[in-house]
């Protein structure tokens, strides 16, 4: 890198326009196509039929390495986008690093996942990606920075003596292509800010691009010596990587971990200030929404799901992780009003108060983008798995909040949801699921004719085992194909032990080989569940029968009885002792229910609850349930209790302590709780937050999400009062619940709410 | 025969939890019914009297008729195809209220003991803890029940809790000294300063008022002024003077707070099937006026805050 102390600092917030500018005019070209190259490439394959499926990734690294495009912006430091014609949207699966999946033993095993998929997903029973899990992904950065890729092409060369079979030479060969390719890449942006470099006169972006000219022949491919290249070598792998690859990242990794020790080298040696520092994060945060269209009105892509940095946590030892880089990456994502990436934030009373503070303050002035994860109940639960402590210390949380070992994982996950009250109504009529059944030559349990409740509930854990059994079936087969599917030996080169085992990732390599399927919907099934037990079983109030019939006709003509369900029967979320102690039963046994099968990589299935938008997507396809639920309306989202359930009532007090009854380290993947809090007169004091956050880690809570309540939210609010029960804002001298309140008084909030932010 | 004070009874109307505006921290609030005050603007309607009222809210009425069958009084009647509440017959026993399933009708005021209270206050414990919170009684008049309010307050410190009282002012002295050596801070309302004006507005005159805040303030007791500022009745230059002066006589004090003026006690009469007053402004003040209020008390030398 270029001496700093002679380059005068880059201004971020000067830039910042032209940043933006430049960035969103390249993304939002159309992609580019990539046919030709595409058909050069499977011709290239057939013109080699006995080639493996590993030599044939290495035609597509070199391919890609030769023939794609970089491009060098001038108003960033770092250099990352290579034009593999990914889609702007598309998650790292697409482009031409996908392109082995087109071949047509990929199509027709997407076409066979498909056929399998469709029909559960039309009934609103599950949904899942094709074939596996090809995204939500994270790499052993720490090796990148530390080794290099040179550092890890040695270490595959020495596996090689050591390989026995042609299969394991393949393999780390292509490891061995598919990191030259990277490297090859990054000279290539070197070259490429040398020919900008013979036009370009302003002198500040003169000396970035000398900078990346120099820095890009030797990093990612040697270890990173400064705080610039590190942020840069992550930044590169990130983009980079899953471009050539075809396989999703969407994890900047445990990046305060990471980057603290380069920070504090530099600082101390002089070749680095705070300000400086500041501006390079600045750059390296706001990279992703404008490279994702996030705040372009028109782009189809609204969820946000791109990419997370983990911060806080702990070292490998235990030491508690806060530093410098924690409060950078917070301040300049609150500072830049970012959405993406978004903080994945491990946190646990080992840590100092400041840090509770930091969060809350984020809480309280940052765009929602936030969730803080429970590091004494998240940790536990891995090693509960048989993962070791050590490893499990280093988690990160995925694209959403599913959590992955950094270095040492691959968790298929994020891409298979299952709906419970699907599962849970399929007892009521077993005889419209036969199409589901009959393939898996199975037979479901029904309520009919259960004599106790312990039967019926027992009737469900049945068919829930025997649906999870037969979509981990269904994955396994198609996963298990993996290897020639979209063999990822350059992504497998960058986790461990893939290496030393001379194994892909997609057939077991990695240490650890996680999967999972994501419950969705499970306080609406507590709840469902314990209306059964209360109104047929209990109290007698009316027949197994004509429940089946009420739920059939969605309640019609039984708007009573409807009421009666939703508001006289306890709920999740409630503190009523009985509804806690159900509660904690039906958290552990659905679980186990759903947890412990052995995948197709030498791995288990793994518990969670996180929804993702799948408790909305799913309950437009889902019945009316006992809990009074409409038929079409959301199920409860991740672990947290439904609209139905905190109803008119809400507190965020009762709602953390719906958490003290559950044992969530069954989910290791995490369970996702979300609380919203009020909006106050002139904004909310952190000092109201950090007794929540202290409150929800005592509870046992596992990923906890805080939104404070914001313009959108209000105004929906307003056009859907009945989907915001629990929407707390603050009036004056009190609060009270947004959509109770008259017209004009909303009007007024939203005002108000508007002005303020 | 005694009574444990924790058997005490009285009566509330709402348990108000993460309560960010009733003192310091992250509060419970426990709003007690029955005030000798009844303010023009009143906020809280159903803490006036002390009996169980009737709330109905028409959006919520399934219109199931199971409150015409119940009720013995005949309160509930169909009118031209509309759910008219005969209030004058109306006992406030809560037969129709359990039948509606809907929660369309509601009966507002409970008597509950002092055990059942501080349970539910418990509960945020941890809360209190961290923020510096605690419990608040609020109303109604909470001296109104002083022996309530009371074995209340001695129930909460007994589990090392803060306490705030929020007050009329508007009782015997005695109350205030049954309770004084109980509470961490008082939130006191000062409503009016010009006395015809308060009586006029509030039902009664203010010197009981004054004279308690005084000699509550000589006693050493912790005061925030609470100022509800309600736009038409008392945001006028001579009150804010007023009230600056009386701050100014008062040293010491924990602070003093302006609490705008909310309409929200108009929509919650209407459910009580109470009458709205018609001089009632039904919007509330903008921000910039609130600021503007903020600047007048400063001009007249008093530093308030926003509730």
């Amino acid at each position: 890198m270029a001496d700093p102390a002679n380059m005068k600092s880059v201004c971020f917030a000067d830039e910042r326009t032209d940043f933006e500018g430049e960035l969103d005019a390249y993304f939002s070209t159309p992609p580019l196509d990539i046919g030709p190259w595409e058909r050069d490439l499977h011709a290239t394959c057939n013109a080699n039929p006995q080639g493996s499926p590993f030599q044939h990734k290495i035609f597509g690294y070199r391919f890609m390495a030769e023939h794609c495009p970089v491009h060098v912006f001038r108003h960033c430091p770092f250099y990352f986008e290579l034009n593999t014609g990914r889609h702007r949207t598309d998650l790292g699966t697409g482009g031409l690093g996908g392109w082995l999946k087109r071949e047509p033993f990929g199509q027709a095993l997407s076409a066979s996942s498909d056929q399998w998929l469709v029909p559960c997903w039309e009934r609103g029973l599950s949904h899942s990606w094709r074939v596996l899990d090809d995204n939500h992904h994270t790499v052993s950065y720490e090796k990148v920075l530390h080794r290099g890729l040179r550092g890890l092409m040695a270490d595959a060369e020495q596996e090689k003596v050591r390989a026995g079979s042609d299969p394991e030479r393949d393999f780390l060969q292509a490891a061995i292509a598919g990191n030259q390719a990277l490297i090859d890449i990054a000279g290539r942006f070197s070259a490429e800010a040398d020919r900008l470099l013979e036009v370009e006169t302003e002198p500040h972006i003169r000396r970035r691009l000398q900078r990346i000219a120099v820095t890009a022949r030797r990093v990612p491919a040697e270890p990173a010596e400064s705080f610039y290249e590190a942020l840069g070598a992550i930044l590169f792998i990130f983009h980079v990587l899953q471009s050539v690859e075809g396989n999703g990242i969407s994890v900047f990794g445990h990046i305060d971990r990471l980057l603290s020790p380069y920070y504090r080298r530099d600082i101390e040696n002089g070749r680095l200030t705070p300000k400086e520092a500041r501006e390079l994060v600045a750059f390296f945060l706001a990279i992703s929404d404008v490279r994702y269209g996030l705040r372009t009105p028109a782009s189809p892509w609204h969820v946000g799901t791109n990419g997370t940095i983990t911060l806080g946590g702990c070292e490998r030892d235990g030491t508690p992780v806060f530093n410098e880089i924690t409060r950078l990456m917070i301040e300049t994502h609150r500072d830049l009003k970012l959405i993406d990436p978004k903080l994945n934030v491990r946190i646990s009373a080992q840590h100092p108060p400041e840090f509770f503070d930091l969060l809350a303050d984020n809480i309280v002035n940052g765009g929602n983008a936030l969730a803080i994860f429970n590091d004494d109940v998240v940790i536990p639960a891995n090693v509960k798995m048989g993962k070791a402590l050590e490893d499990s210390r280093l988690y990160v949380g995925g694209g959403c909040q599913e959590n992955v070992l950094e270095n040492c994982e691959i968790n298929s996950r994020a891409t298979y949801y299952l709906n419970l009250l699907q599962v849970f109504l399929m007892g009521f009529c077993p005889d419209s699921w036969a199409f589901f059944f009959d393939r898996a030559g199975l037979q479901a349990a029904r309520y009919e004719g259960c004599s106790t409740f312990d039967e019926l509930r027992h009737a469900f854990l049945a068919n829930l085992k025997a649906v999870v059994g037969a979509h981990v079936a269904e994955r396994n087969r198609t996963e298990r194909e993996g290897v020639r599917f979209n063999p990822c030996p350059l992504h497998s080169a960058l986790l461990d032990d893939c290496l030393a085992k001379r194994r892909d990732m997609m057939e077991g390599g990695c240490r650890y080989s996680s999967g999972s399927i994501s419950l969705t919907g499970i306080g609406t099934l507590v709840d469902s569940l314990f209306a059964v037990k209360t109104a047929v079983y209990d109290r007698h109030l009316v027949s197994l029968e004509d429940l089946r019939r009420l739920l059939e006709t969605d309640f019609k003509g039984e708007d009573v009885f409807r009421n009666f369900l939703v508001n006289r029967i306890a709920k999740f979320g409630q503190e009523d002792e009985d509804i806690r102690a159900f509660s904690a039963q039906l958290f552990a046994e659905v679980a186990h229910a759903s947890s412990g099968l052995p995948n197709s990589r030498g791995g288990r299935y793994e518990a969670s609850l996180f929804a993702f938008r799948s408790f909305v997507d799913f309950g437009a396809k889902t019945g009316a349930t006992p809990d009074g639920r409409r038929a079409g309306e959301p199920l409860s989202p991740g672990m947290s209790p439904s609209r139905l359930a905190i109803g008119h009532t809400a507190s965020v007090g009762q709602i953390l302590s719906a958490l003290e009854p559950l044992d969530l380290t069954l989910y290791p993947v995490v369970a996702v709780l979300d609380v919203k809090l009020p909006a106050a007169r002139g904004g909310l004091s952190p000092n109201a937050v950090v007794p929540v956050v202290r409150r929800f880690l005592s509870a046992g809570g596992s990923v906890l999400q805080i939104n404070c309540v914001d313009q959108e939210m209000l105004q929906d609010a307003r056009l859907h009062p009945e989907m915001h029960p629990d929407l707390v804002v603050r009036v004056s001298g009190y609060s009270s619940v947004f959509v109770r309140l008259g017209e004009s008084i909303q009007d007024e909030i939203m005002t108000r709410t508007m002005v303020s932010t | 025969m005694t009574v444990g004070r924790r058997e005490v009874k009285g009566r509330i109307f709402e348990i108000q939890r993460f309560s960010l505006h009733d003192g310091p921290g992250i509060r419970t609030t426990v709003f007690l019914q029955g005030c000798p005050l009844s303010c023009r603007w009143c906020h809280n309607p159903e803490g006036q009297g002390g009996k169980s009222i009737l709330s109905f809210q028409p959006d919520r009425c399934i219109g199931c008729g199971s409150c015409f069958r119940v009720c013995p009084h005949e309160v509930h009647r169909r009118v031209a195809g509309r759910h008219v509440i005969e209030r004058s017959l109306c006992q406030g026993c809560g037969l129709c209220a359990r039948e509606c399933h809907a929660l369309a009708l509601e009966i507002v005021g409970r008597e509950v003991t002092v055990e059942e209270v501080i349970a539910t206050v418990l509960r945020d414990e941890s809360f209190y803890r961290i923020s510096g919170g605690g419990m608040t009684l609020s109303g109604g008049e909470p001296l109104a029940q002083v022996d309530f309010t009371e074995a209340l307050l001695r129930a909460a410190k007994a589990s090392d809790l803060h306490r705030c009282i929020e007050t009329s002012g508007y009782a015997d002295f005695s109350a205030f000294e049954r309770v004084r050596p109980l509470v961490d801070l008082f939130l006191y309302d000062i409503k009016e300063t010009d006395p015809m004006r308060h009586e006029h507005f509030t039902g009664v005159p203010h010197t009981l008022i004054l004279d308690n805040l005084k000699k509550l303030h000589s006693r050493g007791a912790k005061i925030r002024l609470r100022l509800p500022i309600i736009p038409g009745f008392n945001d006028r230059e001579d009150h804010f003077l007023a009230v600056a002066a009386l701050a100014a006589s008062l040293p010491g004090l924990e602070g003093a707070e302006i609490v705008p003026y909310h309409p929200l006690g108009l929509s919650k009469l209407e459910s009580l099937g109470m009458i709205c007053p018609s001089e009632a402004e039904t919007t509330l003040p903008e921000a910039t006026t609130i600021q503007c209020w903020i600047r007048q008390f400063a001009q007249c030398g008093l530093e308030v805050k926003v509730s």
